[in-house]
């Protein structure tokens, strides 16, 4: 048992544990931060997926001795986050979660790579996922949703030129598609 | 005890005492931990990542320096690394994008995987290896550094602490193919990585590796000289007779195994696919 | 006023990583329960010695068959359940002991203490094997005999190299089931042999499916407490609660009232997660620990005891006339069990069925031998069968259209049914677009270029049926019952026993209450997921949820309509009206209140309205005034909604569902020649799903069942040796990533049907059906060779094409 002191969302957490304790677990027994999950313990699924110094990672891979002076932000630190905002009102709106399970380890993975726009083109960003495993949606409405956001970005950057405060995004976030109303289709009587 | 190394000679310190597990990035180590971890019952432990000699790439007159530690998404993030595609090609298909953002060079290496991606990139490269120790350091050929899967030849107080390309690596057309079975993470079932150097429309030097396809990476000089001093532009028989030629030869050396992931049967056939592609793809379609 | 409510999204809280799923959950003074599994796929138990394992610290309880009931009990008619392994262990996994402790870490120090003694038994793995085994035991093996000539003659008179054959011992695996065989099935419509003797032309042969894993990403989880007075309580993911609790119930001798299941969000199940062993031991842990008590896999043992699709091997032959329509269809079909039975007899029965409900086959026969082997049992994955059975027979469809120089898709438009046909096995089709369907794939994927394409490009088609609901899930009864309530606040709560696992039933189901009551889907709350507290279901199974489940919904909001229009009349005054969800009381000029707010817009009226015109109540208004008249009391309504279907009897005959869903996709792939790796680079699914009632959610269903599809086709697979799984992660289970799975365009051809709520249908699994053999036809089409096995890997090809060319006769 080591006495480790963490930096997680801002916020400086201690936590006394085994230094060899995975990440994951020191976040969702420890810390009661039950947004990252555990699906495979073997680097596949991505659903651990956390930010270390703003780079994804998989948590379940980590023993937290090696993570004691790095910035951890989980999803739920991702909260307020423009482009996070953004991809959420989005994935919503495209149905881009149906179990849910994988979801917050894509969010946090594609947040990410939204924030490194010179690291992936625009129609690229499905690159970051490689990592990220969904069984439920064949990953259709996630593309979406990616689509949708840096569509917005992009307009935003046209009318509002490069500044990105978070008024200008959450725009970008209003002209994202719209979810399929029941009033759409004509239903006889 | 986990120790967390700031600086080599601390590292190498607690290599010499504590003869600890060293810890790059854990993208292999950890994996299952909860399954894994009695196997490491009172086990010491070594974390290398934060020490900063370790994490540096230098481009010297001798050709390319890179520190153990860097990692694969530093590698194909780094431009000055274009220089030599083959390794970012392969850095770029470890894992995924949080794997990478782990899982080191040297980790690579020193774990010593037949299907491990950057290693093949390497040996087509001839990269050596620079291992230090209380002791002293010493340089050793990657290909022979690796003696079969999962061993090498580092001391248990041994650090591998750079890779080092030679100059003449830099800037060589090359390219690094893997066989895999998806879209997602996923193990190379073959890889090849094919380095030319192509002076007035001729091949002068040639090295191709092949990974996944033995217990080490497989290299082939005899085999890859055979394309010394072919001709481009010249006619297409005479690149496709060559290219043929050594992937053939690539293919019969080829030890690979049976798992579950593939047959050796078919492993070996990817061989002379993999490596004849590689060497048609420098020779007919390269834009550098 | 009303105050201003925001109901909860559960899609918001997934995204955001708010939702808990079981293994987030907690309960004061839980415990960890571990399972000691037995290493060999069949063995004697002699002897099993705890004592170590309970003198470690932190160990609460050592359980072994010894301290568990053992009546005869299981999920189906076949009970061969038990709670911890008796005598015998069956496969590999099977469950021997258990323990809880303080800590994962004592419990699997505790799980390695157990001393166990084992006598390996013959064990038996190939279900054709699994029969001549059984029967080597009994008096003469004329009957292995038998069979074996059986599935030769229906293997396209194909000789099958000896299979069923059996050298060793007699190998029986459950004493109560001598031949190995728990369910033999036979169906014959039709004089099937004339049928052949008149064909043009005949094609089939041997077709395998492969052991699927359903791959939630969720691992199976669960945590049991045990109450002397309250009795058990499980809170564990399961979409088939109540089958559940009453299997559960029969396994502790207790009544179904003192079992509780609570459901929490579901991570995923594709069928894995009905019923499960880790539930039975974490209950007997808890009770003889005396406290709660938790088993979450992990991905190891989740995939060491997956109980995966059925696999099942297909002698197939279709008869058909030189125009290309089908005379006669003959099939057996063999099903690997696996040790217990867990939904295959279901899964066999759907094989041996369904698609004679989407083609006009003329004669049919299907038998159907589901066995028993030492594998680890398998089970019920989307699609159930008809997937399986759909690979072979649209697989033999394309190969009668080449034989005949034909369009395969001119050769299945002459052979599919239609609406207000009545199908060979009595499927009453009150609405079918298939026909529709099939058109609009053809022209949406651009399917006249078929002939044109470049060499290793194929296009493939199939088709799909499925059921809306299933009327031979439970003899007793079929339907669905709901009960919807108006909460003080004004929003309409529905509670149903239908359970969501993230195919958007919840939120189909608001809509459908909405649209009856005239107001936003965003006021009405969908709650699900306790048999302690919300109406029986049958289960999300059978594509149930939408027509079952939505009509009950439907026939509640009705029926809290009518009770809202009667209260208004009577507590605001003959002339009040309630509609567009709100009461509207008459002006002083006698006329209601103009400009009231439509549906969708929250159902408060704007300010000032009321004082102009008379009085308008919006729905929360109304609410306070009904409880004030009913001592407290909230409005609440129940309704039952039973479908008129039939319960299919022996010879299978009847009209099992209200409702039919089909499908049209096509899929083009590109093969590598040298490396046999065939990608999915295009993909198109035309739906008939009735009146799509949530497309974003209908949509989902559709690409996911696609892309789980095309993970079947080509990459997944759990390979077996000697019953062991071989690949135990999802490194080696390989299931598709994003660049794996191309756009896919998905179309609906939309006509309601009649007994759908609002016309729908399901699209569950029916958008899984058809893709393994869209797949399968494309590969075949682009290399000329067709695989009869899946998955279709890149090494299976590149062997498939070396094989063409070592016999000179591949294209």
């Amino acid at each position: 048992m080591n006495n480790l002191s963490l930096s997680i969302n801002g916020q400086l957490q201690r936590v006394a544990c085994d230094p060899l304790t995975p990440l994951a677990d020191v976040l969702r027994d420890g810390l009661r931060l039950t947004g990252t999950k555990i699906g495979c313990r073997t680097g596949e699924c991505g659903a651990c997926t956390v930010l270390l110094d703003g780079e994804p990672v998989l948590s379940c891979l980590l023993p937290v001795a090696a993570v004691q002076d790095a910035k951890i932000q989980t999803v739920e630190g991702l909260a307020g986050d423009p482009r996070f905002e953004a991809l959420a009102s989005a994935m919503d709106a495209c149905g881009g979660a149906q179990c849910g399970y994988c979801t917050p380890g894509i969010m946090v993975t594609l947040t990410a790579a939204l924030r490194q726009p010179d690291r992936f083109a625009p129609g690229e960003y499905e690159a970051a996922l490689k990592n990220n495993l969904c069984r439920c949606t064949g990953y259709r409405a996630i593309r979406e949703a990616i689509a949708q956001v840096t569509a917005g970005l992009q307009s935003q950057e046209m009318t509002a030129g490069p500044a990105r405060n978070s008024t200008a995004t959450s725009e970008g976030a209003e002209a994202l598609g719209q979810a399929d109303a029941l009033g759409k289709v004509a239903i006889p009587r | 005890m986990w120790y967390s190394a700031k600086d080599l000679a601390e590292a190498l310190e607690v290599l010499s005492s504590e003869r600890p597990v060293v810890v790059g990035g854990g993208t292999d180590l950890f994996v299952h931990w909860p399954r894994r971890k009695p196997a490491f019952d009172g086990r010491h432990w070594l974390d290398v990542h934060r020490v900063s000699e370790l994490r540096l790439v230098n481009m010297t007159a001798e050709g390319i320096v890179i520190g153990a530690a860097v990692t694969a998404a530093q590698l194909w993030q780094d431009a000055r690394l274009n220089a030599v595609p083959a390794l970012q090609q392969a850095a770029r298909v470890v894992g995924g994008w949080q794997i990478q953002n782990r899982a080191t060079l040297g980790g690579n290496i020193a774990n010593a995987s037949p299907a491990a991606d950057m290693v093949a990139a390497l040996a087509a490269l001839d990269a050596r290896v620079e291992v230090a120790s209380q002791r002293g350091t010493r340089m050793e050929r990657l290909t022979e550094l690796i003696t079969g899967p999962k061993r090498t030849t580092l001391e248990p107080d041994e650090l591998i602490t750079r890779i080092h390309l030679p100059s003449w690596a830099v800037g060589m057309r090359q390219v690094f193919l893997r066989l895999d079975q998806r879209g997602g993470t996923d193990i190379s079932l073959v890889s090849a990585a094919v380095a030319l150097r192509v002076e007035d429309d001729r091949v002068r030097q040639a090295s191709i590796a092949v990974g996944a396809a033995g217990p080490v990476p497989l290299r082939l000089p005899e085999a890859d000289a055979h394309l010394v001093g072919v001709r481009l532009g010249g006619p297409a028989e005479d690149v496709e007779g060559v290219a043929d030629r050594i992937a053939r030869a690539y293919a019969e050396a080829a030890r690979p195994i049976t798992d579950v992931r593939a047959s050796a049967d078919y492993r070996r056939a990817m061989v002379e696919v993999l490596v004849r592609r590689g060497i048609r793809r420098l020779l007919e379609e390269w834009k550098g | 006023m009303s105050p201003a409510v925001t109901t909860h999204n559960d899609l918001d809280d997934k995204i955001r990583g708010r939702t808990k799923y079981v293994a987030d959950l907690h309960l004061p003074g839980e415990l960890v329960g571990g399972i000691l599994r037995s290493p060999h796929p069949h063995a004697r138990i002699l002897s099993i010695d705890t004592r170590r394992a309970r003198a470690i610290p932190g160990v609460h309880a050592v359980i072994t068959a010894a301290d568990v009931p053992h009546p005869p009990f299981g999920p189906t008619q076949y009970k061969d359940w038990n709670i911890l392994a008796r005598d015998r262990v069956r496969f590999i996994g099977d469950e021997v002991a258990a323990v809880a402790a303080e800590s994962a870490e004592a419990a699997a120090q505790a799980i390695a203490a157990i001393e166990v003694v084992y006598h390996p038994l013959p064990a038996v793995f190939d279900p054709e094997e699994a029969l001549a085994a059984g029967l080597a035991g009994a008096a003469g093996s004329g009957a292995a005999a038998r069979v074996a000539t059986r599935a030769a003659a229906a293997a396209g008179g194909r000789a099958t190299d000896g299979s069923g054959a059996w050298a060793g011992e007699p190998v029986v695996i459950h004493d109560e089931t001598p031949d190995n065989r728990p369910m033999h099935i036979h169906i014959e419509r039709g004089d099937v042999d004339a049928a052949f003797a008149k064909a043009a032309i005949v094609r089939g042969g041997r077709y395998t499916t492969n052991r699927i894993y359903q791959g939630h990403l969720e691992p199976i989880g669960v945590i049991a407490t045990w109450d002397e007075a309250e009795g058990l309580t499980l809170i564990t993911p399961s979409h088939i609660p109540y089958r559940a609790r009453e299997t559960y119930a029969a396994a502790f001798g207790l009544p179904e009232e003192k079992v509780r299941i609570q459901v929490p969000p579901i991570g995923g199940s594709f069928g894995a997660k009905y019923v499960h062993k880790a539930h039975l031991i974490a209950a007997a842990l808890a009770r003889a620990a005396g406290r709660p008590v938790r088993i979450v896999f992990d991905r190891y043992e989740d995939m060491l005891t997956a109980h995966p699709r059925v696999p099942l091997t297909i002698d197939i032959r279709i008869a058909a006339d030189e125009t290309g329509r089908f005379l006669g269809k003959d099939v057996t079909v063999w099903g690997d069990a696996g040790a217990r039975v867990y939904w295959s007899p279901n899964v066999l029965a759907t094989a041996c069925s369904r698609p004679d409900s989407l083609y006009h086959f003329g004669a049919v026969r299907a038998e159907g031998h589901l066995m028993y082997t030492n594998h680890s049992p398998t089970t019920c994955m989307r699609g159930f069968g008809n997937a399986e059975m759909l690979f072979a027979v649209e697989s033999v469809i394309d190969e009668i259209a080449e034989g005949l120089g034909l369009d395969p898709a001119e050769v299945r438009l002459r052979n599919i049914v239609h609406r207000g046909e009545t199908t060979v096995h009595g499927y009453r089709l009150d609405s079918c677009e298939l026909e529709a369907c099939v058109k609009r794939v053809m022209e949406l994927s651009g399917w006249s270029r078929r002939k044109d394409l470049p060499k290793y490009r194929g296009l493939g088609m199939a088709l799909g049926n499925h059921v809306s609901g299933y009327r031979g899930i439970d003899p007793r009864f079929e339907g669905s019952t709901a009960v919807a309530r108006l909460r003080a606040d004004g929003v309409v709560e529905v509670e149903t026993g239908e359970i969501d696992l993230g195919q958007g039933m919840s939120s189909t189901y608001a809509r459908i209450a909405a649209r009856v009551l005239e107001i936003d889907p965003a006021r009405v709350l969908v709650k699900s997921g306790d048999t302690g507290r919300y109406p029986f279901g049958i289960g999300t199974l059978a594509s149930r949820s939408t027509v079952m489940g939505g009509n009950a919904i439907r026939l509640a909001a009705e029926r809290l309509r009518d009770a809202l229009a009667n209260f208004v009349a009577e507590a605001l005054g003959p002339g009040a009206r309630f509609a567009g969800g709100v009461a509207r009381v008459p002006g002083p000029d006698g006329r209601a209140a103009p400009g009231a707010p439509e549906a969708g817009e929250g159902g408060s009226p704007a300010p000032g309205v009321a004082e102009t015109f008379g009085k308008v109540y919006d729905l929360a208004e109304l609410a306070r005034l009904y409880r004030a008249r009913h001592a407290g009391d909230a409005l609440e309504v129940r309704a039952s909604y039973t479908p008129q279907t039939d319960f299919p009897g022996k010879d299978f005959y009847g009209n099992p569902s209200p409702a039919y869903p089909f499908a049209a996709h096509v899929a083009e792939v590109e093969v590598d020649p040298e490396t046999g790796r065939a990608r999915v680079i295009g993909y198109w699914a035309v739906h008939d799903a009735g009146v799509v009632l949530n497309r974003v959610a209908a949509t989902g269903q559709v690409v996911g069942g696609v892309a789980q599809g095309i993970g079947w086709a080509l990459m997944e697979d759990l390979r077996t040796h000697r019953g062991a799984v071989q690949n135990l992660t999802l490194l080696d289970y390989r299931m598709p990533g994003v660049a794996d799975v191309p756009p896919v365009t998905v179309e609906f051809v939309e006509v309601p049907d009649p007994h759908g709520p609002f016309g729908a249908k399901s699209v569950g699994e029916v958008a899984i059906d058809p893709a393994p053999a869209a797949v399968a036809n494309a590969i075949a089409h682009a290399l000329g060779v067709r695989g009869h096995a899946l998955p279709l890997t890149a090494e299976s090809l590149w062997r498939l094409q070396r094989d063409a060319r070592r016999d000179g006769g591949g294209a």
